[in-house]
């Protein structure tokens, strides 16, 4: 019982939220390029590059520039971030669409060569493979919103989070407005459903589908920075730990709607706040409580797949 | 041979070297930037494996596990299916092969049951993404990815309660005595029994994959998957078995590793050898009997950095980035298109004329 009670804290919803943030952003990413028509594997490396180049630019520009505010650092830091999550979409596009390379493969490679390449980075600039640490870096700030962190309740639960928490949010509504009420988006879409029809109506494929795994790579840029630049201030040995698949599954899951993606992203954010609630209990070992998430996708996976196939079959059998 | 055709497949070759070629130029610009002694290390990388026979026997043993998850992959994704179970099913095995050593503790008997609940187990393991892509058309690339995240967790978590050597530290299982484990060939190196069962696999690869009618059926499902259907083949249960055989041998191969080469199991010692098979079946291009050479190939990379890592404290990342790239490279299928483009012309108005006088 009290148990339950403590979920209704805001100190649960807090590692909720943190949780959700970079599967948020990632997934995101992944839906761009999934209505485009295009499986985009390589979001745990945009997500690994970003996060470390972010910390690298952020605390470097202070060692070259100590006269700098540390605002400055945190923004070129950022935009090292996007810069590295762009050009990691752009090595996916460049091979994947111009030189047909299988884009699963291209993703599962840039993804190992991110694990491999930042940790050499890191050795190279800081002479150690295991975080950066000795690196002095800066963090987005959490965010007091002022008149909702007086509401009795909810107001703790909604407001004190990290920037980068109601940054996820409002990327949720952009990539909706885009996806759905913009011209390019309509686009997208349409290169996604059918590139045939889209190439006869005069749009070029080629172009939109790079337009879109770089716009995905700017995003996913988000959600690895919040790892190094949000959450913690350093960038540690592949700290990325697989969300960038869990993303995949929570855009597959909602079936690339930004809205469902929002959703689907709470989901883990949730599980894998009940996993260390869980953990500190003691009830359960920490290993089969770190499971819980990626099977509670699988089951989820599973689920989806069988409502799909049923709409599928009711469709078909009403011909 | 049509001459258009000779000109692809030696196109294809081409490729493929010029994509080693570059790889390795990368990896030589790396290691200039870590190390102030460069011809030291690259000196190590290219030529130490083969200085001493502990080295190669270390190259052999990196390179028998290999062979396992590269014809796994083989016959796995030829058919269109791009699970990645075999990591978890490798794993699973080695797992696997420990823990029912340890349980039966009779020589010969015991391996032969170790890696036959490995095979098992693996196939089954590897039907799970196989039938949820069947019935449901679920993607079977994140489902396999999930699963392996569960099952790398679930076999911590009986490692750590289940099976725990109490006398050592966490995440380990006890020791085998030395007549549980698969022998050597050659005392203290690495080069031990498991290399006749993995040249076995390798045959086995070839001839189902390219000499019986199921390889054939998977194949052709991967080529074309409407094209199969059309013709009358069972898609579905090609889709299934490709994956299940697939499980069995990437599982075969995890307790054959584990048996072979480490006398404990911890998660730690048997990860990616399953993503490693994925860049060996396209070195190999797809080809049981192409794996034993590019098995080797990467296995010659591992150990070079290995070796670079003891004589130069050369980070072992380097051989993941060089691999990463020769993936890249090598699936990219219009690379140097228009130099074979050129050359398939010039070809046919070189045939043209000839005809025309």
């Amino acid at each position: 019982m009290e148990f339950l009670a403590s979920l209704l804290a805001p100190d649960f919803f807090a590692a909720v939220f943190r949780a959700f943030v970079p599967v948020c952003f990632a997934a995101l990413g992944g839906l761009i390029t999934r209505r485009a028509g295009i499986l985009n594997m390589a979001l745990e490396a945009m997500m690994l590059w970003s996060a470390l180049l972010g910390v690298i630019f952020s605390g470097y520009s202070k060692v070259w520039f100590p006269d700098l505010p540390d605002v400055a650092c945190l923004l070129i830091g950022m935009v090292a971030g996007i810069l590295a999550g762009l050009l990691v979409s752009s090595i996916l596009a460049f091979f994947s669409l111009k030189l047909r390379a299988n884009n699963i493969l291209v993703g599962i490679a840039l993804n190992n060569m991110a694990d491999g390449g930042s940790c050499y980075l890191m050795f190279l600039l800081l002479e150690t493979q295991s975080n950066t640490e000795t690196l002095t870096s800066f963090q987005f700030p959490a965010v007091n919103i002022p008149l909702i962190q007086d509401i009795p309740v909810i107001g703790p639960i909604l407001s004190g989070h990290n920037l980068m928490f109601y940054l996820a949010v409002l990327a949720v509504i952009l990539v909706y407005i885009f996806i759905f009420k913009t011209p390019t988006g309509l686009r997208i879409r349409a290169v996604g459903e059918n590139p045939d029809a889209a190439e006869s109506v005069g749009i070029k494929v080629l172009n939109i589908k790079t337009m879109a795994v770089l716009l995905s790579g700017f995003v996913t840029a988000f959600g690895g920075m919040y790892f190094s630049m949000g959450y913690m201030n350093f960038f540690s040995r592949n700290m990325t730990a697989g969300r960038g698949f869990i993303a995949l599954a929570a855009m597959n899951l909602s079936n690339a709607n930004p809205i469902g993606t929002f959703f689907a992203s709470m989901l883990f954010g949730f599980c894998d706040g009940i996993g260390t609630r869980l953990s500190t209990l003691g009830a359960f070992s920490t290993d089969l409580i770190k499971a819980i998430p990626y099977a509670v996708t699988m089951l989820a996976l599973i689920l989806y797949a069988i409502i799909r196939a049923r709409k599928i079959n009711k469709i078909k059998s009403a011909r | 041979m049509s001459s258009s055709a000779k000109i692809d497949r030696r196109f294809d070759i081409l490729r493929t070297a010029v994509s080693i070629v570059i790889a390795l130029i990368i990896a030589f610009i790396l290691i200039l930037l870590a190390t102030d002694k460069p011809f030291d290390a690259i000196g190590g990388f290219i030529v130490g494996p083969f200085q001493n026979l502990r080295r190669f026997g270390d190259l052999v043993g990196y390179w028998i596990p290999l062979v396992f998850t590269g014809v796994s992959v083989c016959i796995m994704h030829s058919s269109g299916q791009a699970s990645m179970i075999m990591e978890g099913a490798f794993m699973t095995g080695a797992f696997l092969g420990q823990i029912v050593c340890l349980q039966i503790m009779i020589p010969v008997l015991g391996q032969i049951a170790a890696v036959l609940t490995a095979g098992i187990v693996g196939g089954i393991l590897a039907f799970i993404p196989a039938i949820m892509k069947y019935r449901w058309n679920a993607n079977e690339v994140v489902s396999s990815i999930m699963l392996n995240n569960v099952l790398t967790n679930v076999i911590l978590f009986l490692v750590n309660n289940f099976f725990k050597d109490s006398k050592q530290g966490s995440n380990q299982t006890p020791r085998l005595p030395e007549e549980m484990l698969i022998p050597k060939v050659i005392d203290n190196i690495n080069i031990h029994y498991g290399l006749f069962i993995a040249i076995a696999v390798l045959v086995f690869g070839y001839f189902f994959l390219f000499k019986s009618k199921w390889g054939y059926a998977i194949r052709m499902c991967g080529r074309n998957m409407d094209f199969a259907r059309y013709s009358g083949m069972a898609v579905g249960a090609v889709i299934l078995y490709s994956q299940i055989i697939g499980g069995i041998v990437a599982g075969i191969g995890g307790a054959t590793f584990q048996l072979g080469m480490l006398d404990r199991y911890t998660n730690t010692s048997v990860i990616n050898y399953g993503w490693d098979g994925i860049v060996v079946a396209m070195l190999a291009n797809y080809n049981p009997l192409s794996v034993l050479l590019s098995a080797f190939f990467i296995a010659y990379i591992k150990k070079g950095s290995d070796v670079m890592q003891s004589i130069a404290s050369i980070p072992t990342q380097v051989s993941m980035i060089v691999q990463a790239i020769l993936i890249i490279l090598i699936a990219s299928k219009l690379f140097l298109e228009g130099w074979r483009h050129r050359a398939i012309v010039k070809n046919a108005e070189r045939e043209l004329a000839k005809e025309g006088n």
